[in-house]
């Protein structure tokens, strides 16, 4: 894959059209239709999300839905991500029916995480891998709940930082 | 700050802004010369444009232009550089190194090691130190001409450990503010995102350094967004212009008496075989045929340890602490050549949790990223956790280097620059090494467990365009300067030889003022 197409399937590009607040409104409306009724594609994201970051604190479990929407947002957005996720949860489908005779919704946890195991060589996954996490790990919500303050200094606190602050105390 | 005219010729036209552009310029600038200097990236305002958000700033600053990787170890993204006035400097972690007196005599301290190019420089660190101690006043270096810093937790892990073993840690020769102002630019705050732009300036850069002092003198006209497309020469096989697109994608011609190049080591041997001509039909200044070859960019990898205890390692400067006993050449007991050293590293956890143990997205195509019980027991671990980066010599080979893609083109039509690379044995045999020494040291402070992480999109990119005194072998000479064409002169990290184990972009300044003053010279000589 070359460079171009690595950052346009990845979360480069798309954290980028996040970042830059570029999501068309035809992807808005499709999420605010969809806040309404989850599709499939949707319920299915929310789960594998669930698994690929499997947090117990319910302030960390909550935050996985938050991506696993944000994601459903950007491949709305992006055709080749859709493409590529939507590979992945085929072949997560089509496994479940093989191993289980039912869906992957259907499954319990341990079965959905033997089912990940075996997709996570395909370059899709590793792809989806990527993304969940730079979206998941970036939100302040998941920061706090980790014990990561941030950078302590902002546009309003430009000389704040961890100066006095213990930067140089590690207390053990 | 100066603006001339539009295609009127000036004495130097400088092509890139970044380490070695910046240095060049501040010293052109300050002894008289007219320079007219061309940025393909935008200039940004510190305060305004850097905030503290890993993906953000690289989405802003980042060379995002196509390279692409090739070779067995291919990484997903072969490099990372930035484009923008003030270049990679944007970006670096300012850890300031003097490459050692042995480094420079790398073939004969070496030896001859089969698949190698290794060669000795063409100049000492003798030669080099009063250059050193010049680049190391403007940058501000700590340990040299400011003191010390204070190390933050993730140092005093790493110290921990390294005290247990026999081993010596210590804070940083860094080109950071960390115990006071300097130089009219704040002190450091300790946020602890120095790799993604100090909003502060406290960190050293070209952008507020070395650029603003050569604008001060009137002899700069800094064009930014302005990107080179193809040096031209006359009859003589003197450079005689540089063809650039403006902002506004038209094409415009600059005349100097001199040229430098300081685009990088990918874009620089990229421009020079673009620019290829019946005179220099492999490329200009390419009579060697070495342009492009030799690239080195450091053995690297990182290790991190969680422990019982809190270390927040985030807070305060990421490189603030530096392990340098594994520095030494000692081929016979350790069974490869040349030396590495430890520094410490962190990152935020957008960051962490994929570089840790990148997938095929950042690293090779076999590379597997942590998900589930892995990634939620690291980052679970995220408060806990310190890290250690591994930067090492890694050997020179003719194979790895750079080319022109045959087919695919960049947004301005120029061929796309590819980017080969495969460790050598001595490379990997360092890196496992490493790896181990890592590993003990993390778990003589009490870690529960330990990661290794493999190299990432390279961030030390040297050699492309060497120097030395044979102008059958090599592409400049001492002094930078194409052994072909002799106004032609070559600023950046792709003129280092061999690479050393210490982070390049002191040597680079150091090289760059060094060259600034020999043009200077030559041109009060009518040489140039
Ligand atoms: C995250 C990170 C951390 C780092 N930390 C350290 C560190 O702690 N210590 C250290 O020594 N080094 C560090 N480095 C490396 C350091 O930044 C580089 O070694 C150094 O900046 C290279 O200098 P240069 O002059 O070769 O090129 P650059 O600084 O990359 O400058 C090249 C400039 O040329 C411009 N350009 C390219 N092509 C063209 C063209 N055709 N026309 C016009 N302009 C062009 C580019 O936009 C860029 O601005 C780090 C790098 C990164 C990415």
């Amino acid at each position: 894959m070359d460079r171009r197409s690595f950052l346009k399937k990845t979360g480069v590009a798309s954290l980028a059209v996040v970042a830059g607040g570029a999501i068309p409104l035809n992807s808005i409306a499709e999420a605010a239709r969809s806040a309404a009724r989850p599709t499939r594609r949707e319920a299915m994201l929310a789960v594998v999300v669930s698994r690929i970051v499997p947090h117990q604190r319910d302030v960390l479990k909550r935050e996985t839905g938050e991506t696993a929407k944000s994601l459903a947002r950007q491949i709305a957005a992006d055709e080749a991500l859709r493409a590529s996720t939507d590979r992945v949860l085929g072949e997560l489908s089509k496994s479940s029916k093989a191993a289980y005779g039912r869906g992957f919704l259907d499954l319990i946890p341990d079965q959905q995480l033997i089912l990940m195991e075996r997709a996570q060589n395909s370059v899709d996954f590793q792809v989806l891998v990527y993304n969940v996490l730079t979206d998941y790990y970036k939100r302040p919500t998941v920061w706090k709940a980790l014990g990561y303050d941030g950078p302590m200094n902002d546009r309003a606190h430009p000389m704040g930082g961890y100066l006095n602050k213990g930067y140089d105390k590690l207390g053990w | 700050m100066a603006k001339f005219p539009l295609n009127e010729p000036v004495d130097v036209c400088v092509i890139g802004t970044g380490a070695g552009g910046g240095n060049v310029m501040r010293e052109l600038c300050t002894a008289g010369v007219k320079v007219v200097a061309l940025e393909a990236g935008p200039r940004f305002v510190p305060y305004r444009d850097f905030v503290n958000d890993e993906l953000v700033m690289f989405n802003r600053t980042a060379w995002l232009d196509p390279v692409l990787p090739a070779g067995p170890d291919q990484t997903a993204s072969p490099i990372w550089l930035a484009k923008g006035v003030g270049g990679t400097t944007i970006h670096w972690s300012a850890v300031s190194l003097r490459l050692q007196s042995h480094e420079f005599k790398a073939r004969t301290t070496y030896g001859d090691i089969a698949g190698t190019t290794l060669v000795d420089w063409p100049i000492t660190l003798e030669e080099m130190l009063p250059y050193y101690k010049l680049a190391e006043k403007y940058l501000g270096v700590t340990g040299r001409v400011q003191p010390f810093p204070i190390g933050n937790t993730n140092f005093l892990v790493m110290k921990k450990g390294a005290d247990a073993l026999g081993l010596h840690a210590h804070p940083s020769y860094l080109a950071i503010n960390a115990r006071g102002a300097y130089d009219k630019r704040p002190m450091c705050v300790q946020c602890g995102f120095c790799d993604t732009g100090c909003s502060t300036m406290a960190k050293w850069s070209t952008l507020y350094e070395a650029i603003p002092k050569a604008e001060a003198t009137g002899n700069l006209d800094l064009r930014p967004q302005c990107m080179a497309l193809r040096i031209t020469t006359d009859a003589k096989g003197q450079a005689h212009s540089v063809v650039y697109a403006g902002p506004d994608g038209k094409h415009h011609e600059q005349r100097a008496r001199v040229v430098v190049i300081a685009c990088n080591s990918i874009q620089t041997p990229r421009l020079l075989l673009i620019s290829e001509s019946a005179q220099f039909p492999h490329g200009l200044a390419n009579g060697s045929g070495q342009v492009g070859k030799n690239y080195t960019r450091h053995m690297s990898g990182a290790v991190w340890g969680l422990f019982p205890k809190p270390v927040e390692a985030f807070k305060g400067i990421t490189f603030a602490g530096i392990i340098e006993d594994f520095n030494v050449n000692r081929p016979k007991e350790r069974g490869f050549a040349a030396g590495f050293h430890f520094e410490t590293i962190m990152m935020g956890p957008t960051r962490l949790c994929t570089f840790a143990q990148p997938g095929s997205e950042i690293s090779t195509p076999w590379a597997r990223g942590l998900w589930g019980e892995a990634v939620r027991e690291l980052m679970d671990n995220y408060t806990h956790t310190a890290g250690m980066w591994i930067v090492g010599e890694d050997m020179p080979q003719e194979r790895n280097g750079v080319t022109l893609h045959s087919t695919r083109k960049d947004q301005y039509g120029l061929p796309v620059p590819v980017v080969y690379f495969a460790d050598h044995e001595n490379d990997k045999k360092m890196r496992q090494y490493a790896w181990a020494r890592g590993r003990e040291i993390f778990q003589a402070a009490g870690a529960f467990k330990t990661y290794e992480s493999p190299p990432w999109p390279s961030a030390h990119n040297m050699g492309t365009c060497r120097m030395g005194i044979d102008p059958g072998k090599s592409v400049v000479n001492q002094h930078g300067q194409a052994h072909q064409v002799k106004n032609l002169f070559i600023a950046d990290g792709s003129v280092f030889p061999t690479s050393g184990a210490e982070n390049p972009t002191l040597t680079i300044s150091a090289l760059a003022i060094r060259q600034a003053h020999y043009i200077v010279a030559s041109m009060k000589k009518h040489e140039l």
